[in-house]
């Protein structure tokens, strides 16, 4: 048997007839596959028969089909087809009956007509109670003699198997097993083939491996960081409820004036001072602070910001800001802004230019509280634009401040930056600044076209009729959008010396939107007018359609 | 020594307010969350409540409702936040309550309120 045939056959076969192999080589003596391998070759035992057997029954089954023997005795029947002194003659005629149909047919061994085993053939042979007969008249050519000796050694079935020019795929399973058994190992793989299998298989496996351990570091960074955030979670509990009551007692037993005589000694010792050098504990005690800071009033906001600084808690808060983390900066932004912690200033102030959008943010947010700057430069000077969120957080605390005196919001109309002077034009609107709109009508004949819509709007919401020359001046423009809000703040104006003009702004070719804005100004300005024109023109384009939607009460603010 | 329910799920708030109350010799029950407050409500016979208005279960609207129906004659005050609708405080006060105490508050104050509720 060609070894490298075997390989092929093997690679071609499946799983299970892979393991069918193995467990076959476990098993099998040498000489029983000789034996059963002299069978098949058309090798005769003296006395020895073989039959196809298609069934059994317990009972006999009367009627069985033409060409089958029915054999009986006391135990079973058995559906026998044919009797033959050649194995392989049975085992063809096994394989014919498989082919018209007959499921599972097998071949039993009869010695004297009587059934017995294979294993009882196999002994009756060795103890040479029978003869194994190689030269049957109907087999073998010559010189195949000497190989099929009725006990081969290991060393004969090679030669035999080398020699023979045998199919492989002609062979089953186990006749394979029998030749794959007497066949010396011989790798089939070069050297050089082998080594490169193997270093694909050594590059699968490491990246497996490095894969199943890199799975592991993160279950265990995952299993070790929960446990951690529990630890904490736990650790921070503690805190606050070891802080509770000595907060309470500052809070409630001591005068404002007691606590700003006390010294930090005496502060401290309203605390277990193990615990003061702790930063997780320092940490819940600002968060502590803080959070009362928010909920009280009066003289506990004092007394608050007292036991902070007298903490020297004033002083991790600050240090924050030279973190690298953007987070942690913002937090001691909100704590410096909270704490009112007015020497850090200048530190902000260089951090209201910072590139991070939230540290930008809160800076400012902070300086807009703290910085004793009433031209709010640092806002000013912002280099970069400001978002509609930051527009909101800026306008809550300069609508706070105002209250208290007025911001001064000329600087921030002189900026460079086109988004905070559209924002100054928005505070001077939302906190009525009509000393503002005179700077706004400078400002306005070099301003872009979102700024000078803005400015429109903010004329209209004043009601600074006597900017209403300003206000035209964007029918010369050729934005549409900036036309329509020139045209919609001069409807809320109402100034009839501007008939003339919106009048002849409507005999021009404009658009749809343009043309429904003047016409909703003209009939807020003067409805009579407005009918007159409208009727008189029912043939221009739009306008019966304009008029009809303008009447319409459903649709005035559509 | 009367008695003062005060349902409210800030744990630091709440132990300033009952530190503060129990100087002016209150005795003091606390409930963290509605659900809790509610049972508090039906097994301490409170002389007064203090409630806060947005509460993990149940909120202070239902507490008052609730307070309303078990212990009608309990006079409420609703301690909450100024960022509140307008509306809720305003239900509160057809609820029943007695008197709203908006965040951020002076503790001192708060317990003048109590004192002049009690008396009544």
């Amino acid at each position: 048997l060609e070894v490298n045939n075997l390989s092929v056959y093997l690679k071609a076969k499946n799983f299970r007839s892979m393991l069918l192999l193995f467990l076959i080589l476990a098993g099998q003596t040498s000489y029983a596959q000789t034996l059963i391998q002299q069978l098949r070759k058309g090798c005769e035992i003296e006395g020895v028969t073989f039959s196809v057997q298609v069934a059994a029954w317990d009972e006999d089954p009367k009627n069985i089909s033409a060409g089958f023997i029915l054999d009986c005795d006391q135990v079973s029947c058995k559906v026998l087809y044919g009797s033959y002194t050649n194995y392989a003659e049975a085992l063809n005629a096994r394989d014919s009956l498989e082919k018209i149909g007959h499921k599972g047919p097998w071949v039993p061994f009869f010695h004297n007509d009587k059934s017995v085993s294979y294993e009882q053939i196999r002994a009756m042979v060795r103890r040479q109670e029978l003869q194994v007969n190689c030269d049957p008249p109907s087999l073998q050519p010559a010189g195949t003699q000497e190989e099929l000796t009725s006990s081969p050694s290991l060393e004969d079935s090679v030669h035999t198997a080398e020699t023979a020019a045998f199919q492989v795929d002609e062979l089953d399973e186990e006749s394979l097993v029998v030749k794959a058994k007497s066949a010396p190992f011989k790798p089939f793989y070069k050297l050089k083939s082998r080594v490169m299998d193997d270093l694909k298989l050594i590059i699968l496996l490491g990246i497996l491996g490095i894969f199943i351990l890199f799975s592991l570091g993160l279950v265990v960074a995952m299993i070790w960081v929960k446990r951690m955030n529990k630890i904490k979670h736990v650790l921070k509990e503690k805190y606050k409820a070891i802080l509770r009551e000595p907060l309470s007692q500052l809070m409630f037993d001591q005068e404002t004036e007691d606590i700003k005589a006390m010294s930090y000694e005496q502060i401290a010792d309203f605390f277990p001072k193990e615990l003061l050098s702790n930063k997780l504990f320092r940490q819940i005690i600002i968060n502590e602070l803080i959070s009362l800071n928010k909920s009280f009033k009066g003289e506990f906001k004092d007394k608050i910001k007292m036991v902070y600084r007298k903490l020297n808690l004033h002083t991790y808060s600050i240090g924050k800001l030279k973190s690298r983390k953007w987070g942690v900066v913002t937090k001691g932004l909100v704590e410096i802004n909270e704490m009112d912690l007015e020497e850090a200033v200048p530190k902000i102030n260089s951090l209201s230019q910072h590139r991070n959008f939230y540290i930008r943010s809160y800076a400012v947010a902070t300086l807009l509280n703290l910085s004793n700057d009433k031209n709010l430069t640092y806002l000013a000077n912002q280099s970069y634009p400001l978002s509609r969120w930051q527009q909101i957080t800026y306008l809550r605390i300069i609508r706070y401040l105002s209250k208290k005196e007025q911001v001064k919001l000329s600087y921030l109309l002189d900026s460079k930056n086109v988004s905070v002077r559209i924002f100054a034009i928005k505070l001077v609107n939302l906190l009525g600044r009509v000393d503002l709109l005179e700077k706004m009508a400078e400002i306005f004949p070099a301003a872009e076209v979102a700024e000078k819509k803005e400015i429109v709007r903010s004329f209209a919401a004043l009601h600074a009729s006597s900017y209403a020359d300003v206000i035209v001046t964007c029918f010369a423009e050729n934005s549409e959008e900036l036309k329509i809000s020139a045209a919609e703040a001069l409807g809320i104006l109402g100034d009839k010396d501007l008939v003339p003009l919106i009048l002849k702004e409507l005999e021009g070719e404009i658009g749809f939107q343009y043309k429904m804005s003047l016409m909703k100004c003209l009939k807020s300005i003067d409805t009579v007018l407005y009918e007159i024109w409208a009727n008189d023109h029912l043939a221009t384009p739009y306008v019966g359609l304009i008029q009809r939607h303008l009447e319409d009460r459903s649709l005035v603010n559509v | 020594m009367k008695n003062i329910l005060l349902i409210e799920d800030d744990v630091l708030i709440s132990t300033m307010v009952k530190f503060r109350l129990n100087k002016d010799g209150y005795n003091i029950t606390v409930a963290e969350d509605g659900n809790a407050g509610m049972e508090a409500i039906r097994n301490c016979s409170p002389d007064l409540i203090i409630t806060d208005v947005m509460m993990p279960f149940k909120n202070g609207i239902e507490i008052i409702n609730f307070a309303q129906q078990y212990k009608p004659e309990c006079p409420i005050i609703v301690l909450s936040s100024l960022g509140e609708e307008e509306a809720t405080v305003m239900e509160a006060f057809n609820l029943g309550a007695a008197d709203f105490v908006p965040k951020p508050f002076n503790p001192n104050e708060l317990a003048i309120r109590v004192k002049r509720l009690i008396k009544n």
